[in-house]
């Protein structure tokens, strides 16, 4: 057991996850991932980089996983938005590389060293065109740490970026972490090539599994990697049922991940308010849980580890049977939508977005509970509070 | 084709030739399945392939063990021609591509093709920094003025006055000197060429795959369908014949052109810019500086005033 | 008297004229050929002469990929008032085809009782190569003209007016339009040398003649008089179609009867690869190539060539290879060559 910060132990758990490769440039909060990795690289026969700017850091790290090294980079809010074109680029030519956005305040320069959860949209949304991202949301030092092995291992075995999204807090916390090295189950591969070099071959040939079974450059297999849309021997096509072809296989490759990371359920079994959180909003409203528990709430949390691709099934099981569900997140909203999106459409589903620089607290969320029976009454029905919203814009601010 | 390459030898040792090829059997490393290409009719980019492909058969039996980054462009579509490990990246950011490839895998030979949009503008900051870095990487940058594959709009190579399609009064802005750009920047090989002339290229090219550290090739070439269209410059043959200002006694034969560069002047004069070898120089490389050469110390560069075993020396 | 025979005249004019609105109250066109063909300016031509006719006009452009050489569409509607500027399919009044398969695969598009005029100019896409290995093509070369397309053989009907320009040719299917269309001559006069660059409106105008009067011909003769519809079509196929083809799936193979110390040099042009740019024809010293009249480079004389080797450095599409062939008795060229190799 080490006491470490986030973003520290984001770097020990790359290196844990065979990372070899670093690519990045200098951004609050999330500087410390590139100052380990720097430490780090070179005594377990790595190379870091520093790059001129995000675009080239993420070039870099697609370039150096297309060598056959596993790689990452590392950045917060504004360089996040310069590297989505290379995030969609490694999603559609299938390079496999791991990007962590350690959440800073925005929009724009915004709050360099305040936490926030405002990227979660972008992390799915964020590059042009219709892609499904993968992104993992971590809420202490040691979830960190497992979900970077993790990222790595969905980023190696599926071929596609990984995004490992937490928030200043988590970057720079210390906690205790168990740096425990991870066995070959957990590291997971690229799936090898299935024919010999040959003038035929097809890098992005279909497979049972969706995956395709790409060589590494340089292993005696010559072939084209293009971020236009291309046929399965790599080479680019305008014909519409290839391309819809190749989108249809990449969107089913993503969403096998849902059945690959667990969804954390807590207090749930009988639970009729149900608070859904993520990254360190998960853990204040798990405290929360239990302080309205100690008051006769039947209160519960379900935390998503994996934010996108959402696991609407899990999470609709999860939630069947609370009557409100507060969506707790450092944003002013955003994550709430799928919530809504997926739940039964009797339950009722409150978004209590805080924006702002600062965290939510526990007091905020049990405030916020404990009023719900009055502001649902003075309102008449759940649908009418919805739609007025009072209560909605209110409850972060005045419970505070 | 690597074996009909091989078959070919023993052919031509144990027996009369029966049929040689003028030069060479370059298409070999062609993509045949790819032809034709999809360049303009005229385009010199074309010339520029072959003359690649001409200097890449005589060094290579297969590019196995060749990876040629491209970004975005006419000039970068070139390299899914050829035969190698070719990787068409974003506009701008091959040379991060490539610098990320060639930190993991210094046993490949790295060659970076890239355009004067993609180079220069967008990508600026990325070849400026290749540059300074010297990592062991080839550059060639494709130079034909203008923005061809979007439509011919003006580009930061664009001549003062010349017409482009986002300059219909003809362009305000200075362009830059892309070589002097890179040598500035830290290059330690930096040559200049023109499609008019491919075993020149051919020579520098040859000359930048030998050298260790970053090597830089620019080729000025011409876009026929928008730099020489709009500009009035005439057709393929015509843009290709220009050329020959880049070599004064050639040039001196040809009919005497006007010289005075002004935005009013109804036809854009284009600078007679020096080509051959224009910078050479030794620096520790990238790979050597970061201790990751580690199957590239045979390489060294002839007169190299620090050694890549010099490390300790830092 | 004569004012009121005068104004029966007038009245008779008008309603001719109405009639002739009325029939022609609005119209689509769809134009197909490849980039570099005059497409985009023919669209262009038809627009104006639809506006000056005092129609509301819309039209579309889809560019290909390629920007020259690449397959060019364009949509053209016209009437008091359009709204929408795609052609729905089976709606289209006429066709321009200015190559022959971009021409044939719009015909989706024909309204039962349409014309589609067809240019027999043959211009193959890399689009439509199959297998570009071997240069074997997927092409409609030997396609009966379905109804409603009128084969037009542009070139050969322009004649000297478009003389080794083939995209002026094509002027002749605005002719053949304009027929159809119903408007004044002189309005489509007035487009040609509105749209077209002032140097070529001339022999544009020429060309428009040639192919209006080669129509009405046809229509009046009712296609049995001479440059009937299956003659032009027959003209165009032999006239290098079939020779073509086979250069398409082999290359064409020059032989040689010259002489040099090295060998004997034998010129190889894979015409599905060369895109006309002239360069060979520039830079050869012996000046033997030339363009044929499909724009792809021919060797002229090939006696004369000293294997020098410059055009096949200089082609920017890589379609030549000069070889040096050894001294090996008479006969074919390729086959001595073969048979060298064999018995050695």
């Amino acid at each position: 057991m080490r006491l470490m910060q986030g973003n520290e132990a984001c770097a020990e758990g790359a290196i844990a996850a065979g990372c070899r490769f670093f690519g990045g440039y200098p951004i609050s909060p999330s500087s410390e991932i590139a100052e380990a990795m720097a430490r780090l690289l070179p005594k377990n026969g790595g190379v870091f980089l520093q790059a001129e700017d995000e675009m080239a850091s993420l070039g870099a790290v697609i370039g150096a996983s297309l060598g056959g090294l596993r790689a990452m980079t590392a950045t917060s809010g504004p360089g996040f938005s310069l590297m989505q074109e290379h995030i969609g680029y490694s999603h559609l030519a299938e390079i496999p590389c791991v990007v962590v956005d350690v959440m800073r305040g925005g929009p724009s320069t915004g709050l360099p060293t305040a936490p926030s959860q405002g990227d979660v949209m972008q992390a799915q949304w964020g590059s042009h065109g219709d892609r499904s991202a993968v992104v993992l949301a971590p809420a202490s030092v040691q979830e960190v740490y497992d979900f970077m092995i993790e990222a790595f291992r969905l980023s190696e075995t599926l071929r596609t970026p990984v995004t490992v999204l937490f928030d200043e807090v988590v970057g720079h916390m210390r906690e205790g972490v168990e740096l425990g090295a991870p066995d070959e189950s957990r590291l997971g591969s690229r799936p090898e090539p299935l024919e010999p070099p040959s003038e035929a071959f097809k890098p992005y040939g279909r497979d049972e599994s969706f995956i395709p079974h790409i060589p590494n450059f340089g292993s005696g297999y010559r072939f084209h990697v293009t971020g236009l849309m291309h046929d399965e021997r790599g080479f680019p096509t305008s014909n519409t049922e290839i391309v819809a072809e190749l989108l249809e296989r990449l969107e089913k490759k993503i969403q096998v991940v849902q059945s690959m990371v667990p969804l954390e359920s807590y207090q749930m079994e009988d639970a009729t308010l149900a608070f859904v959180a993520y990254g360190i909003s998960g853990r204040t409203a798990r405290a929360a849980v239990d302080l309205l528990r100690a008051r006769g709430v039947k209160a519960g949390l379900v935390r998503p580890k994996l934010l996108w691709p959402v696991q609407d099934e899990l999470i609709e099981a999860a939630l069947a049977r609370a009557d409100v569900v507060v969506v707790a997140e450092m944003n002013r909203g955003q994550w709430v939508r799928e919530v809504e999106r997926i739940v039964d459409k009797t339950t009722l589903v409150l978004s209590f977005g805080k924006a702002g620089g600062a965290t939510i607290t526990t007091d905020e969320l049990v405030s916020f509970a404990l009023s719900l029976p009055d502001a649902l009454s003075i309102a008449g029905s759940p649908g009418a509070l919805k739609k007025e919203g009072a209560f909605w814009s209110a409850g972060a601010h005045e419970a505070g | 084709m690597e074996g009909r390459k091989v078959d070919m030898n023993i052919e031509l040792k144990s027996k009369e030739p029966a049929s040689v090829p003028v030069f060479g059997d370059q298409k070999r490393l062609l993509r045949h399945a790819m032809m034709p290409h999809m360049l303009c009719p005229g385009c010199g980019h074309g010339i520029v392939l072959d003359a690649m492909l001409s200097v890449l058969s005589d060094r290579y039996e297969n590019l196995d063990k060749v990876a040629i980054v491209a970004g975005i462009g006419c000039s970068s579509r070139i390299v899914g021609y050829i035969d190698a490990c070719t990787l068409h990246t974003t506009h701008g950011r091959p040379l991060s591509f490539a610098t990320g490839l060639k930190l993991a895998r210094p046993d490949l030979d790295v060659i970076v093709v890239t355009g004067d949009g993609d180079g220069v503008s967008i990508g600026g900051n990325h070849l400026i920094h290749a540059a300074r870095r010297n990592v062991d990487i080839t550059c060639v940058l494709l130079n034909n003025e203008i923005y061809g594959m979007t439509g011919g709009q003006a580009a930061p190579t664009t001549v003062l006055g010349a017409y482009t399609t986002t300059t219909p009064q003809g362009n305000a802005q200075h362009s830059f000197d892309v070589s002097e750009l890179v040598k500035a920047a830290g290059a330690t090989f930096v040559a200049r060429t023109s499609s008019y002339r491919p075993q020149v290229f051919g020579e520098m090219f040859a000359q930048a795959l030998d050298h260790v550290g970053f090597s830089f090739v620019e080729v000025m070439t011409d876009c026929t369908e928008y730099f020489g269209r709009i500009n009035r410059f005439g057709t393929g043959p015509d843009l290709l014949m220009s050329q020959a200002r880049y070599d004064p006694e050639i040039d001196a034969d040809l009919a005497a052109r006007p010289t005075v560069e002004e935005i009013s002047n109804p036809q854009p004069v284009r600078p007679v810019l020096p080509t051959g070898l224009l910078h050479r120089s030794n620096r520790l490389t990238l790979e050597e500086t970061l201790n990751v050469a580690g199957g590239r110390s045979s390489r060294s560069n002839e007169n190299r005033v620090v050694s890549g075993s010099a490390r300790r020396d830092l | 008297m004569p004012e009121s025979k005068s104004s029966a005249t007038k009245l008779q004019k008008i309603v001719a004229e109405n009639d002739k609105t009325k029939e022609r109250s609005s119209g689509n066109v769809v134009l197909g050929g490849v980039g570099g063909q005059g497409v985009i300016t023919a669209s262009n031509t038809i627009s104006f002469a639809c506006i000056d006719a005092g129609f509301d006009v819309k039209k579309s452009e889809v560019h290909g990929m390629s920007q020259r050489g690449g397959s060019v569409v364009s949509h053209l509607r016209f009437g008091r008032e359009v709204h929408s500027v795609m052609v729905e399919l089976g709606k289209a009044e006429w066709i321009l085809g200015f190559e022959w398969e971009e021409g044939l695969r719009y015909l989706g598009y024909l309204k039962p009782g349409g014309v589609a005029f067809i240019s027999v100019e043959r211009r193959i896409p890399p689009s439509a190569q199959v297998d570009r290995r071997t240069g074997s093509v997927m092409y409609p070369y030997d396609v009966s003209p379905p109804e409603g397309v009128v084969p037009i053989d542009t070139y050969e009907i322009a004649g000297s007016a478009a003389e080794g320009r083939p995209a002026i040719a094509q002027t002749v299917l605005l002719g053949a339009l304009s027929v159809e269309m119903g408007f004044d001559e002189e309005v489509w006069r007035r487009a040609i040398a509105a749209t077209v660059p002032s140097k070529y409106v001339e022999d544009n105008l020429i060309c428009f003649d040639r192919g209006r009067a080669w129509y009405e011909e046809i229509k009046r003769t009712g296609g049995k008089s001479k440059g009937t519809i299956s003659a032009a079509y027959g003209n165009g196929r032999t006239a290098g179609t079939v020779a073509t083809l086979s250069g398409h799936a082999v290359g064409s193979t020059t032989g040689l009867r010259i002489s040099t110390d090295r060998g004997k040099p034998r010129v190889e042009i894979t015409r599905s690869w060369c895109k006309g740019c002239n360069i060979c024809v520039a830079v050869c010293p012996e000046r033997i190539l030339v363009l044929d009249r499909h724009e792809i480079a021919v060797l002229s004389d090939p006696d004369r060539c000293t294997g020098c080797g410059l055009c096949a450095r200089m082609c920017p599409d890589l379609a030549i290879e000069v070889w040096l062939d050894s001294f090996a008795g008479n006969g074919s060229l390729k086959g001595s060559a073969a048979k060298l190799g064999e018995k050695q």
